[in-house]
């Protein structure tokens, strides 16, 4: 069965660029945190829950939205939509955040809304949660980006039908710093992106962070407004 | 579609150090479960712990190593070894993979990393991942799975689903988790721990113990050729998309899960369903509505969470090996813990060991996140 990559949305830099574009920018340097609160305004959702996540979660969540503002979701079964993402850091950012409140037994205060996004998977429910995709989540960990094992395992679930739609990508989050790179994998042609293959999704992952590199400095510049298919 | 053949299984746990240990053990009722110190609170903790030193006197089999690894890389290496002793076939090579389950990993150096601000690697799961690999000779890279308290049942469908598409034709499913004070800190803020040994599915039932373990399957797609073999037969997974830290009230991903396999085999005839049962109130309320729902309420049921405590991602790998056990011995086991009913929708909880012909068996999980996975393992006869 062909598969293939229909769109992209990249997170780095403070930049976010999707199917090529930059969409999203921020010259002045802020905390990962405020970067992506700054994004999520820009997005001109209502969906106050996203305040309450951890980077890692909210990252994924702004690219994931992004992506899905292209496409037509009502054509979409949500059912038949799987999440197969890579992550290097695990939760880092939130395990520090609860070891931090349990680090001094003189002043132990931990908090269960912290406590919930130590598992990285949980950046995966909030998607699913948001866009009601109910099938099969799996995260991969691995000590870089390994496109390979992605593809094997999403491209084994789209021939035995388990799937139809893939949201698939790399999101990792750690003190400092933060990428997401998550694509929309369909079946059929895409004359966009090409083939879901591993070469394919390791250049464009590549080319998309030189672009981001590349053009981060140059702007500002006013970006359009995306249109909403909800 | 190639049958998936488990060829090889493992258990390393406060109960003992093989399958047969632990299963004896669970049989003879015994729990790994015991009251611990934590150092933030004069509190008692019930939980599932090993003793370093007993897990250090093991590893001397592989020779003189002092801090070289940890305790939980020395459990999960254990574990794996102990598995590949029981099969001729060689797992280490070109076409077999390690997949290592985990929800945190060795945790417990983060309290010297935030002491002394300075990063260790041995944190990243990754890392885990490839010392023990390393160390018991595996060839290619291991992959890691990490999919909270689902973990091991989802690396038990990925290893089948990477048999399946001819990747591997042979996959090292390896699961496993600590008891820390930063996990036992974040129950305890949830209020989901039980003060007393839990009782998965009881009216009584206060919540979780958490354990530790490390368990180990051998997926093939070969068959050992000498005895009756067990093959995965199907699994799914889905999410509920409800809520990240609370299960749905009506099971629906856990349901959808079932029915998937249902879709594909036969789940009638099911001897028992080895449930996920942490005995919070939540957790086992949700199950017994997707099993009433899928019209599985009245099949045998047992949580394990009584012998071996909750061992978060190695639980779907350690409790599937005792399912696997309890199929080889012919032998049901008893959901600990339980007294009176006490679920939304009946269940059927297992309270006697008994000797019969027992052929297959469904293993669910849930967990944070919203994750649900169910794996339905069945006897063939050669």
């Amino acid at each position: 069965m062909k598969t293939s990559i229909q769109h992209i949305c990249h997170i780095s830099q403070q930049t976010i660029s999707l199917d090529g574009k930059m969409v999203f920018h921020l010259d002045n340097q802020l905390e990962s945190n405020e970067f992506l609160n700054e994004s999520y305004r820009f997005l001109q959702i209502d969906y106050p829950k996203f305040f309450k996540m951890d980077i890692l979660a909210k990252i994924a969540f702004v690219a994931t939205e992004f992506i899905c503002k292209g496409l037509i979701l009502k054509d979409i079964n949500k059912d038949s939509v799987g999440i197969v993402l890579g992550n290097k850091s695990s939760s880092l950012v939130a395990d520090l955040t609860h070891q931090r409140s349990i680090q001094d037994k003189n002043a132990h205060f931990p908090s269960p809304a912290v406590f919930v996004y130590t598992l990285p998977n949980i950046m995966m429910g909030e998607m699913s949660i948001r866009h009601g995709f109910s099938n099969e989540n799996t995260l991969f960990i691995s000590d870089k980006f390994d496109p390979e094992t992605l593809e094997k395992y999403t491209n084994h679930l789209f021939k035995e039908r388990i799937i139809e739609h893939c949201i698939g990508g790399w999101v990792d989050a750690h003190p400092g710093n933060y990428e997401a790179f998550i694509y929309f994998v369909g079946t059929g042609k895409s004359t966009l992106w090409g083939e879901h293959t591993a070469e394919n999704i390791l250049a464009l992952k590549q080319h998309s962070a030189e672009e981001i590199t590349e053009n981060c400095h140059k702007i500002p510049f006013v970006s359009e407004t995306i249109s909403s298919e909800y | 579609m190639k049958n998936t053949y488990v060829i090889a299984t493992n258990v390393v746990s406060p109960l003992g150090f093989s399958t047969e240990d632990n299963f004896e053990h669970i049989q003879a009722q015994k729990s790994g479960l015991s009251f611990q110190e934590f150092d933030f609170t004069n509190e008692l903790f019930c939980v599932s712990k090993m003793q370093e030193s007993i897990v250090n006197q093991r590893f001397k089999v592989f020779g003189d190593f002092k801090d070289e690894y940890s305790k939980l890389e020395k459990m999960c290496i254990l574990s794996v070894a102990d598995a590949l002793k029981q099969t001729t076939y060689n797992c280490l090579g070109k076409d077999s993979v390690l997949i290592f389950c985990s929800t945190k990993g060795n945790i417990d150096l983060l309290e010297n990393i935030v002491q002394n601000q300075r990063f260790d690697v041995g944190l990243l799961l990754a890392e885990t991942a490839h010392k023990i690999a390393e160390f018991l000779g595996f060839e290619n890279k291991p992959i890691v799975v990490s999919n909270a308290c689902v973990s091991g049942t989802q690396g038990i469908l990925v290893g089948k689903r990477f048999i399946d598409a001819g990747i591997y034709n042979n996959v090292v499913v390896l699961g496993g988790d600590l008891v820390t004070k930063f996990t036992v800190s974040g129950f305890k803020a949830f209020n989901a721990l039980s003060a007393e040994p839990c009782q998965p599915f009881d009216d009584n039932r206060k919540g979780v113990n958490l354990g530790e373990g490390a368990a180990t399957v051998i997926l093939s797609n070969k068959s050992n050729e000498d005895k009756d073999q067990i093959i995965v037969k199907a699994g799914f997974s889905s999410n509920d998309a409800t809520h990240i830290s609370a299960p749905s009230r009506t099971g629906q991903g856990l349901l959808k899960a079932i029915q998937k396999i249902s879709e594909v085999s036969d789940l009638e005839d099911i001897d028992f369903v080895s449930a996920h049962g942490t005995a919070t109130r939540y957790n086992d309320d949700m199950e017994s509505q997707a099993l009433a729902r899928a019209d599985l309420n009245f099949v045998p049921i047992h949580s394990l969470k009584g012998y071996f405590g909750h061992t978060l991602g190695a639980a779907g790998v350690l409790e599937s090996v005792m399912g696997i056990a309890s199929l080889q011995h012919n032998q049901t086991i008893i959901s600990k813990g339980f007294e009176v009913s006490g679920t939304v929708q009946n269940l059927n909880p297992i309270k006697s060991v008994e000797n019969k012909p027992l052929r297959s068996f469904l293993k669910t999980s849930s967990g944070f996140g919203g994750c649900n996975a169910a794996v339905l393992f069945s006897k063939i006869n050669l």
